[in-house]
């Protein structure tokens, strides 16, 4: 079990515990959904405490290899698709995503490809995610495009995404994607996140 | 990855995300000895899994924990909805995790498909009193399939005396399959004259003698013996006047004729190629890890003849380590081979290749 570390462990053997609990069960299935679905003491929680919330608000754990920046952990994740692409489509993709986060040092990326290039995407400071190549999918052929789209939620709730930007086989951000991406940086500040020195020169490729 | 179609059953092969190569490399086993009629199929948490296509076998990737920096409970929803996910769309007669740590979601995953027989493949050796929890897992899976470990004897871990169908060491070739020195330089691209030692000791300064990577280099290099290493930050250290080569190549294990030496680490994988393909190696076993017991392993192997072990070559003692291992280690190997008792892994894929006709027939 390689990096596991021992504390995470004790967490775990703890939650297991209180898991095993009596009553878990009926407060996880019962009395939660219950407090969670009551639009009244939604809109009560709302009222009193004003939770801080939009970019730039929430902490999350999350890589942000080569963003130097403070508050990394509060920048938004986007998940970027190039499927189908070649390997010039692959290193456009890779060059564009660089290039936006040494601009605006506003987001942190997560790749999703079709290729064995899984190395190639860490190398850059982005995460990278898998789906099986159309050539590669020896299910049923309609069957495909139900697996990427399900593939795609799962990359969404999963990374929580908080944008998913395809960029085609060529590799290229569309002219909307940039421009909302470039907007972050402006967004999160006036919301009260910390903003980068002054230049984006905190990010690193 | 293969564009394998049709209706055989599918073996589906989850590899967890230890360091190195060693988990896939030890599905890779089974998988180039199951019987044709059967499908494998990789999953694997690692990001060198693209290259189980050299073996013409389908792969997808799920990210690790490690690799998406998420916590704990957040990684543990994503495994557990994409480990659903790929049982219901392949439906696997048997599927193996390789691992000592079966992740939270597993579990949901095969309990989704009723039909699916599991197996966990789980290595010994490890460090005593730690991990026992996880044995209790054990409930998830069908049947616990432990690779052999030559220092088996020296075991004090917590599957020591657990149920388990127990195979011989697992390598992914066998001799017969490995090339002849010239060869097998070739291959590599090194230099066809003049003795050649694999140093594979993770990650290290090649120029710091109180490192232990810079102390087996500076070793070797007194005796005129090149080095090989595969790591390519190791490489980019050397001076243009050091006689150093990067050697990248997967296996490198059917290679191992091109070395003289060896001085490595002693995780399970390059432990057993090691003395089973007849590689005079110094073990250096790596105390860092959680969980591989590899001092144990390494210092039994020692005891027994078929090796050498210094716990550091960091404290001075390196030239006479490697003097020694030049001078006895082809005698300390030749026993090694002597005392093998061949490979395990085709009797890993009979128990796989059983459950999977087993389960099809269900």
């Amino acid at each position: 079990m390689s990096g596991v570390d021992r504390s995470a462990d004790r967490r775990q053997r703890f939650a297991a515990r209180v898991r095993r609990t009596p009553g878990y069960l009926a407060v996880k299935d019962g009395v939660l959904p219950r407090l969670r679905g009551n639009t009244a003491l939604t809109d009560l929680v709302w009222r009193v405490f004003t939770p801080a919330h939009g970019l730039g608000e929430a902490r999350r754990m999350f890589r942000s290899d080569g963003l130097d920046v403070p508050d990394a952990d509060r920048l938004p994740v986007i998940a970027f698709t190039v499927l189908g692409a070649d390997d010039a489509g692959v290193d456009r993709a890779l060059r564009a995503i660089t290039e936006l986060r040494r601009d605006t040092a506003a987001f942190r990326a997560v790749l999703v490809v079709d290729r064995p290039v899984l190395a190639r995407v860490r190398d850059h400071g982005i995460v990278a995610d898998h789906v099986i190549g159309e050539a590669d999918w020896y299910g049923d052929a309609d069957a495909y495009a139900e697996y990427v789209g399900r593939r795609l939620v799962s990359v969404v709730q999963g990374f929580r995404v908080w944008h998913l930007a395809h960029l085609g086989p060529g590799g290229q951000v569309s002219a909307t994607d940039e421009q909302l991406i470039r907007a972050i940086r402006g967004a999160m500040s006036s919301s009260g996140a910390a903003a980068p020195d002054d230049s984006p020169s905190g990010a690193h490729p | 990855m293969s564009p394998a179609r049709g209706k055989d059953p599918v073996v589906l092969l989850v590899s967890s995300n230890g360091a190195g190569m060693g988990h896939l490399t030890r599905l890779l086993a089974y998988q180039r000895r199951l019987p044709s009629g059967l499908r494998p199929h990789v999953v694997s948490l690692s990001q060198a899994v693209p290259v189980v296509s050299t073996y013409g076998v389908a792969w997808e990737y799920l990210p690790s924990k490690q690799a998406t920096g998420m916590d704990s409970g957040e990684w543990r929803w994503l495994f557990a909805e994409r480990m659903v996910e790929v049982v219901q769309r392949l439906r696997p007669a048997v599927l193996v995790f390789d691992g000592t740590h079966p992740y939270a979601g597993l579990d949901e995953a095969i309990a989704s498909s009723p039909g699916t027989r599991a197996v966990w493949s789980r290595r010994a050796m490890w460090k005593e009193r730690r991990n026992s929890h996880q044995l209790e897992k054990v409930s998830w899976f069908d049947a616990v399939l432990e690779p052999g470990d030559l220092s088996a004897p020296a075991d004090r871990g917590a599957t020591v005396g657990t149920t388990a169908h127990r195979v011989g060491p697992v390598t992914l070739v066998d001799r017969a399959e490995c090339s002849e020195r010239a060869a097998a330089r070739a291959a590599l691209g090194l230099p066809a004259d003049g003795p050649l030692a694999l140093v594979s000791l993770g990650a290290g300064n090649i120029n710091d003698t109180t490192d232990e990577v810079g102390a087996a280099v500076s070793a070797l290099s007194a005796r005129g013996v090149g080095v090989c290493v595969t790591q390519a930050g190791i490489a980019e250290q050397a001076r243009a006047a050091d006689d150093v080569h990067l050697v990248r190549h997967f296996p490198i294990s059917e290679h191992l004729a091109a070395f003289d030496v060896a001085i490595a680490a002693a995780g399970y994988n390059s432990f057993h190629e090691h003395l089973r393909l007849g590689l005079p190696t110094l073990f250096v076993p790596n105390d860092e890890t959680s969980l591989d017991d590899q001092v144990a392993r390494a210092e039994y192997a020692a005891a027994q003849g078929w090796a050498l072990c210094r716990r550091s070559l960091a404290g001075g003692g390196a030239q006479a380590a490697v003097d020694e291992l030049l001078e006895h280690g082809p005698e300390l190997a030749e026993r090694a081979l002597a005392a093998d008792p061949g490979n395990g892994a085709a009797d890993a894929a009979r128990l796989l290749a059983d459950l999977a006709l087993d389960g099809a027939r269900r």
